[in-house]
């Protein structure tokens, strides 16, 4: 009796004396893509401020928007634009999804090292992940069958490159992976396999090539690697990479989202391999959002 | 300025065309421009970006409606469930019956950290079924207060639950209803602590106090408590077996004033000493669940395997339980054409375990028994499934054997 009571009640005082005030803790969830750069914002962010402690999770940019509308987190990471559905959602539950843009990706096409194909086209692109060819040597490459990789239904990435590259729907034969880093390990492995990621996840990669990527036959091929190339639009595969709060940031969130936006986190967004922002969204987020 | 005339041209063929018509259009108009040089990339992307969510915003506007915050605040839930059952005994009669089950629950928002729910069920007072016969000439059911508790999110990893508190299955790990029937709901307190060290690791703490009994005429209230540890680990895609994850949690648990009493809905199997029981059940209970997605290039969506024990070190014999099974096909049944099949091996003997907790559909939720469970579910339509469970159980110590077969017809709304 007293062992179960003692027990109960170190529980009990250890959830209380850990309960964070709402002011100082966030609870950020989503995007797979963005979760080691925030992950690193909200390290450094709690270093500099004593007593602030930010969660980050992932689980996918639908899982942090759903986490959002329920109320389970204060910031959702998205690497890709909100839905009607989630809008809908959300106004049934009487959130407000504000859009702040954080940083800027090159979303990269990766093969194995070991596969000598290291440029392609979006309409060469969209029929290799639509499952329409499926060999490397339609691209002059060694006569091998294409293995794709890419993410589960519930990232970001996987509604974005569908969107933008495929305008149509994934071959049922593609893996269906959990994360980035999934991705990547999987290509450094498998000679014939191609599969997309953050540019943050190949800056320093070994084992794989990031592909150039032309934006239609004839124009010029660009990397994702290359600030310039990504920055100009000649990199066809470029997107902001998003964070949603219920209505105007304020309190920890605002906070924590100034740092993100401050010389010192845009300093961390690029040594996490992304891109700072430009100063288009530099003024996007102030006239949004006051930032 | 030059963004203010495109952004009024944006504006004026969102106004004169059908939105989605307008934001192929756009993108044609912000493509030239970007081409021209009147627009830089970046802003290019923007337009398109917002143009995007106007659009999403004015569509879900066209769906949603504007409730009254208290409604907001409220949440229901429930399920009916109109099943046949059959049971074939090797002593006594065999028996046929039709049952059904209805439950709602309502789940109120207190404010963001706390919330209150209740829920409402067919059946009698056992705990360990909602289900009410059909029978007695059309008589009319009870409708019983099922479950009621306050929660209270204390931080994003810590949770107390206190009251009669619903679904033993949200308060431990337990892949299995070897010693836990499912419809069972907790009264007492629960603390539940959660931690993700990194996006692959998560690690948890279950504790409970649970209060089996109130005594009027003295003060040794029978009562238990369980404390379990666990992690979970994803260890994303392992080739051809695909993604794996695995979670796997010890448990002890602690029973204070059972032993020399009786407990309520006691299924008399455990071993008495005159007419109470003779042995304390403190016990550890590790158990495991592995499962793949998509495994074997996607030819099931989802296949697992999950093992329960538990060892009571009290008694000298009959002390020890096991169970172990698969399951495959769908994670989910919530559409037409969801499917999940499974299979159950169980060996629960005499005093592993208290016989008022476990599975009463397993030879009535009785201890000293073995045998073998299998389920088949399948989706009809939204939120609508068929199933099938066919249970054939036997005594360990004697002849007794007890075959159930059940056809589910579930609705969730």
């Amino acid at each position: 009796m007293k062992k179960i009571l003692i027990l109960l009640t170190i529980a009990l005082m250890f959830a209380y004396t850990h309960s964070v005030s709402a002011d100082d803790m966030l609870q950020i969830k989503g995007s797979d893509t963005l979760i080691n750069l925030v992950q690193r914002l909200a390290e450094r962010y709690m270093e500099k401020n004593g007593g602030k402690y930010i969660a980050v999770t992932g689980g996918g940019s639908g899982t942090g928007i759903a986490a959002l509308i329920n109320g389970k987190c204060d910031i959702a990471n998205a690497s890709r634009l909100i839905k009607s559905k989630e809008i809908e959602q959300a106004n049934s539950v009487n959130v407000d999804p504000k859009r702040v843009v954080v940083a800027v990706d090159g979303l990269s096409v990766i093969v194995s090292k070991d596969n000598p194909i290291d440029k392609l086209t979006m309409d060469e692109l969209g029929k290799i992940f639509r499952g329409e060819v499926t060999n490397w040597q339609e691209f002059g490459g060694k006569n091998m069958p294409i293995t794709l990789y890419g993410r589960q239904s519930n990232s970001g990435t996987f509604d974005f490159f569908r969107e933008v590259v495929l305008k149509g729907d994934y071959s049922p034969k593609m893996n269906r992976m959990n994360g980035n880093a999934q991705i990547v390990e999987a290509i450094k492995q498998d000679a014939s396999g191609i599969g997309y990621v953050g540019v943050g996840y190949v800056k320093n990669a070994n084992g794989v090539t990031v592909m150039r990527v032309a934006s239609r036959a004839g124009a010029d091929y660009a990397s994702p690697l290359s600030a310039q190339d990504v920055k100009s639009g000649k990199y066809p595969i470029a997107r902001p990479l998003n964070q949603y709060i219920n209505g105007t940031p304020k309190g920890a969130a605002k906070d924590f989202i100034l740092f993100e936006l401050s010389e010192e986190g845009q300093r961390i967004v690029e040594e996490e391999g992304f891109f700072v922002l430009p100063n288009e969204y530099v003024e996007f987020n102030r006239n949004s959002m006051g930032l | 300025m030059r963004k203010n005339i495109v952004l009024l041209m944006i504006a004026l063929m969102l106004a004169g065309y059908q939105l989605p018509v307008a934001a192929g259009e756009v993108d044609i108009l912000v493509n030239k421009l970007v081409e021209k040089d009147i627009l830089t990339p970046v802003e290019a992307q923007i337009i398109l970006d917002e143009t995007k969510t106007e659009v999403a915003k004015q569509i879900a506007e066209g769906k949603s409606s504007t409730l009254p915050a208290w409604v907001q605040n409220v949440k229901l839930k429930g399920d009916f469930r109109l099943r046949y059952q059959a049971e074939d005994k090797k002593s006594g009669a065999d028996r046929h019956r039709g049952r059904i089950r209805y439950r709602l629950g309502v789940e109120s928002k207190v404010n963001k950290k706390l919330k209150v729910a209740a829920g409402f069920a067919s059946g009698g007072a056992d705990p360990r079924s909602t289900n009410q016969t059909l029978e007695n000439s059309f008589d009319t059911g009870d409708i019983r207060l099922d479950y009621a508790y306050a929660e209270w999110m204390s931080a994003p990893w810590a949770t107390v639950k206190a009251g009669k508190i619903a679904g033993i299955k949200n308060l431990i790990f337990r892949p299995t209803d070897l010693l836990w029937d499912s419809d069972i709901n907790p009264e007492g307190v629960t603390v539940q602590l959660t931690k993700s060290a990194n996006s692959d690791l998560g690690l948890f703490l279950n504790s409970s106090v649970w209060i089996l009994d109130e005594s009027s005429s003295d003060k040794s209230d029978p009562f238990m408590g369980v404390i379990q540890p666990g992690v979970e680990y994803n260890f994303g895609s392992l080739g051809l077996i695909g993604d794996v994850k695995v979670k796997l949690a010890c448990a002890y648990y602690w029973f204070q004033g059972v032993k020399g009493s009786t407990l309520d809905y006691s299924a008399g199997t455990n071993t008495l000493d005159g007419s109470v029981l003779k042995y304390e059940y403190d016990t550890i209970s590790p158990a495991i669940e592995v499962k793949f997605s998509e495994p074997f290039n996607g030819v099931v969506p989802m296949f697992a395997l999950f093992a329960e024990s538990v060892h009571n070190p009290d008694p000298a014999n009959n002390n020890n339980g096991w169970a172990a099974g698969l399951k495959f096909g769908d994670s989910k049944i919530g559409k037409w054409g969801d499917w999940q099949a499974g299979y159950l091996y169980r060996r629960l003997e005499k005093d592993a375990w208290l016989d008022a907790f476990p599975d009463s559909d397993a030879y009535s939720g009785g201890t000293g028994v073995k045998g073998h469970e299998i389920t088949f579910e399948y989706g009809l339509s939204e939120h609508t499934s068929l199933g099938f469970d066919w249970y054939q159980m036997k005594q360990i110590e004697g002849a007794g054997e007890n075959n159930v077969f059940q056809i589910d017809w579930q609705l969730k709304f």
